[in-house]
């Protein structure tokens, strides 16, 4: 019986903990790096070319 | 209107809207006689006869002209949107909307575009419902209230986590599975700790959200219509998350080591 809490207990940390990190990561998801903020500097970085790294092609490279 | 005014690219743009719709409405929950009956319904509404294939995959909708003439075939991809009882009425309202002639074919198209980018209702929403719903349960099946309240938070975590694994992309049958050992393994703790009086009650019940009611009546439904390649693959499906499920409740009691028997 005390083998069977301790396994409980570790089971339910372990759900508490998935639970936690995939809800942070979907809010993060869906309220931070969608914001309208964030997609103006994500779109800021991608017209720069600070992004760029060397063998990059982009729509506008000739080659 | 019928065929004299109207060109041969109405017809067209007609199978491809019939068939979108009928895609749409299978992913959201509907029979093939429910399928059977709407696009029939717009199809005379357009000025057209209409010949549906349902299949597992796709819907393929032959539309003929009233007056007679050559068919315009369209095949769709069946959406797999999950069940949505607000777009399966939404869609059968927009049927009737167009056969009582309430509004124009075009009004019906952008209707139709409206409804179903309409979002769903919201997840954490649906969880506390879900988890009320599955309390209840407990209760019609005898439960006392600390295997209800066990069972809602069990609910809770499980629906929960199927939510945002399905979220990331991952197999609804995984999915199912982990949600099962979690409700599971959560319930289980009135077993173990001695929480009220009714521990078998809440680890049966505590699952329950998860068994799929609407697919195993359709599957009967698609039988007694005599779409029995439907019939048989939405029972399949359905058998297979069944067996998902219980391989989740199982691994849960077996790793706790409950009995069998206080179920």
């Amino acid at each position: 019986m005390t083998q069977a809490v301790i396994i409980w207990w570790t089971l339910m940390a372990a759900l508490l903990l998935v639970l936690a990190v995939k809800t942070a990561r979907e809010y993060k998801k869906n309220h931070i790096m969608h914001t309208p903020a964030m997609r103006r500097v994500v779109d800021e970085l991608d017209e720069s070319d600070m992004l760029r790294l060397p063998g990059d092609r982009y729509d506008d490279d000739p080659t | 209107m019928t065929l004299p005014d109207r060109a041969i690219q109405d017809i067209d743009d007609d199978a491809g809207f019939l068939a979108e719709y009928a895609a749409w409405l299978w992913g959201c929950g509907a029979t093939c006689t429910r399928l059977e009956r709407n696009v029939m319904r717009m199809a005379r509404a357009l000025g057209a006869d209409a010949d549906l294939l349902v299949l597992p995959g796709h819907v393929e909708l032959a539309v003929t002209p009233a007056g007679g003439g050559a068919a315009v075939v369209a095949v769709r991809k069946m959406n797999s949107c999950g069940i949505r009882f607000d777009l399966n009425a939404a869609l059968s309202r927009l049927s009737w909307e167009l056969a009582d002639g309430r509004i124009a074919p075009s009004e019906a198209r952008v209707r139709f575009r409206k409804i179903i980018s309409a979002p769903p209702t919201p997840a954490v929403e649906v969880v506390l419902m879900a988890s009320v719903a599955n309390a209840a349960f407990c209760r019609l099946f005898g439960g006392d209230l600390a295997a209800m309240i066990t069972v809602l938070f069990a609910t809770l975590a499980g629906l929960r986590l199927k939510q945002l694994m399905m979220g990331e992309g991952h197999d609804v049958r995984v999915a199912v599975l982990c949600a099962a050992f979690a409700s599971a393994t959560l319930s289980a703790g009135a077993s173990l700790f001695g929480w009220g009086t009714t521990p078998g009650i809440a680890l049966g019940t505590s699952v329950l959200y998860l068994i799929p009611g609407v697919p195993y009546i359709n599957a009967v439904s698609d039988m007694l219509g005599r779409h029995y390649l439907c019939a048989f693959s939405r029972f399949m499906d359905a058998c297979v998350l069944t067996a998902c499920l219980t391989a989740g409740l199982t691994a849960g009691m077996f790793i706790l080591g409950i009995n069998s028997s206080v179920l």
